[in-house]
């Protein structure tokens, strides 16, 4: 297993790079913010968006880790090897994980610096944290059989689809749904409200133990689709 | 240079690393806040700081002492080794929330005798308290990097040598000893342990020292039965994670909240100590038992 971590952490050298300068970027973003304009709820609510966008970005560069792997000879020698297929994909997956738990930890340092920064502990962004992470697993969850299924590029193409949807809805919901919360004194602290509140809460509080289980669901239907997606490479 | 005088060198240039840090870093904080940093509002973001990074520091001596005496990266306890060892790596969760869930129990039983187990534990939001409960559990993963920090440091290095060089029972105890050690400038500003207790400064390091030994065997065993430090890492961030009374203050009521505040943190300790203990005397027994079997 850790020589075939070593390969893919090889391979996927070129992303680890662009993630670990886009979270240089957002570490910094956070930091200035921090410090230019102190604790406050708008400071947290703008943290917790950088933090989320990182978690978001390192998702959508799953496929460049099966890209170099996309050729049938290298898949009939994984296929061949004492452990087969399984000890492919679970690097694969182990790989994504370690990467996001990676991410996670650079932007909990980075939320650890504001506190010290901002003197105050209220503002801290490491409870939600661990919501944007599930999500990120839960991406990299959905998008990782597609991309063993069809390949790369059209597994990629599937995913972002998926999110270009998601992210459709939610601007549907923002033009006819109920955003009174927009329209109040203080939106922000309406929204704070809003996601501390007790259902909205016990729903978030499911989402990382669903992202363990669709985790490892996801990682037996890549198992189980390997073969077939290797008829499609050259 | 024997083997084991090699071991002692590399235990004394990490032990060196992992004890400086913290004999500079805190007394100066302490000046410059002027009072126990643990007993100082103005200071809990810098104390948490002071945590997390603190927390790196065995990790980073491991690292240190690997290079500078050209040990290299064998046996360095890092691999997963899952198969045949999930039983290992779900008791390192189950075995400490048991243990903290029985603490609670105690701690009413003890603290809380003339309240009713309804007046104790509030039923009132239930979902919130579910929700909490389950968050904090789920953000012990953020836990699990400072823990990690520690666990590489400790379990991943210092007790394979120590186990080297001694019994152990005699490794067990030393490896805690010097763990609770390690703890003692933290100790002394008001860590685990208010500043106002009988017998303060001595008493808390003792009782720190007593607590560590107790937890190093469960770590101990988890550690040497996988070959990896993970597990005992899960464990050590739900400890600090669930720490204390978080039980209760998840699903207790506000009086009984109110009154175990009241109780001083030696009382608590000694009131948990007996769960701890038995559970050090378990993990001691069957660590001891591999080393049976193998001799036959």
């Amino acid at each position: 297993m850790s020589g075939l971590l070593y390969k893919n952490f090889f391979l996927y050298r070129i992303e680890l790079i662009v993630i670990g300068v886009l979270q240089i970027i957002c570490s910094f973003t956070v930091i200035l913010n921090s410090a230019q304009t102190g604790g406050s709820e708008e400071t947290m609510l703008l943290n917790m968006i950088v933090h989320f966008s990182m978690f978001f970005l390192t998702s959508l560069f799953d496929s460049g880790l099966f890209a170099n792997d996309e050729k049938r000879v290298a898949t009939c020698f994984a296929i061949s090897t004492p452990k087969g297929a399984k000890s492919q994909i679970q690097s694969k997956y182990y790989t994504l994980l370690i990467v996001n738990l990676a991410v996670l930890f650079f932007c909990f340092v980075t939320d650890v610096i504001c506190c010290v920064i901002m003197d105050s502990v209220l503002y801290s962004c490491a409870s939600f944290m661990i919501i944007f992470f599930s999500f990120s697993i839960i991406l990299t969850a959905f998008g990782v059989p597609f991309i063993i299924r069809f390949g790369s590029n059209n597994g990629g193409n599937i995913k972002i689809s998926t999110v270009g949807v998601l992210i459709l809805l939610i601007g549907i919901y923002l033009l006819f749904g109920d955003i009174s919360f927009f329209m109040a004194d203080d939106p922000v602290a309406e929204l704070m409200k809003l996601l501390t509140a007790e259902n909205v809460m016990l729903v978030l509080s499911f989402i990382p133990y669903a992202a363990i289980i669709l985790y490892y669901i996801s990682y037996r239907i890549s198992l189980a689709l390997y073969r077939k997606g290797a008829e499609n490479y050259d | 240079m024997t083997d084991k005088k090699l071991t002692v060198k590399r235990l004394i240039i990490f032990l060196v690393i992992s004890f400086l840090p913290f004999i500079i870093i805190v007394p100066i904080m302490n000046s410059h806040f002027g009072k126990p940093i643990y007993e100082c509002e103005e200071a809990i973001p810098a104390v948490y700081a002071l945590g997390v990074f603190g927390m790196l520091i065995p990790s980073a001596a491991n690292i240190i002492t690997r290079l500078a005496t050209k040990e290299g990266f064998r046996n360095s306890y890092l691999g997963l080794n899952i198969e045949g060892n999930v039983k290992y790596y779900a008791a390192s969760i189950w075995v400490k929330l048991a243990e903290i869930a029985l603490g609670t129990l105690l701690l009413w039983a003890v603290f809380l005798k003339d309240m009713t187990f309804s007046e104790v534990f509030s039923f009132d939001d239930m979902k919130m308290r579910t929700g909490t409960f389950l968050l904090n559990l789920a953000a012990s993963v953020i836990v699990f990097f400072p823990a990690f920090g520690e666990e590489w440091g400790w379990r991943g290095y210092m007790m394979p040598k120590l186990m080297e060089l001694l019994p152990k029972p005699a490794a067990v105890a030393v490896g805690g000893i010097i763990w609770g050690l390690w703890h003692a400038p933290l100790t002394l500003s008001g860590h685990n342990f208010e500043t106002t207790h009988w017998g303060y400064p001595w008493l808390g390091i003792v009782l720190m020292c007593t607590m560590c030994i107790t937890f190093n065997t469960f770590l101990t065993l988890i550690t040497e039965r996988t070959k990896s430090v993970y597990p005992a890492s899960f464990c050590h961030m739900v400890n600090n994670n669930f720490a204390g009374a978080t039980w209760l203050m998840i699903f207790g009521s506000q009086t009984a909240v109110e009154k175990i505040s009241e109780v001083s943190s030696v009382s608590t300790f000694f009131t948990v100590l007996p769960i701890s203990v038995v559970i050090a005397v378990v993990s001691m027994v069957l660590l001891m038992k591999k080393k049976d079997e193998q001799a036959e």
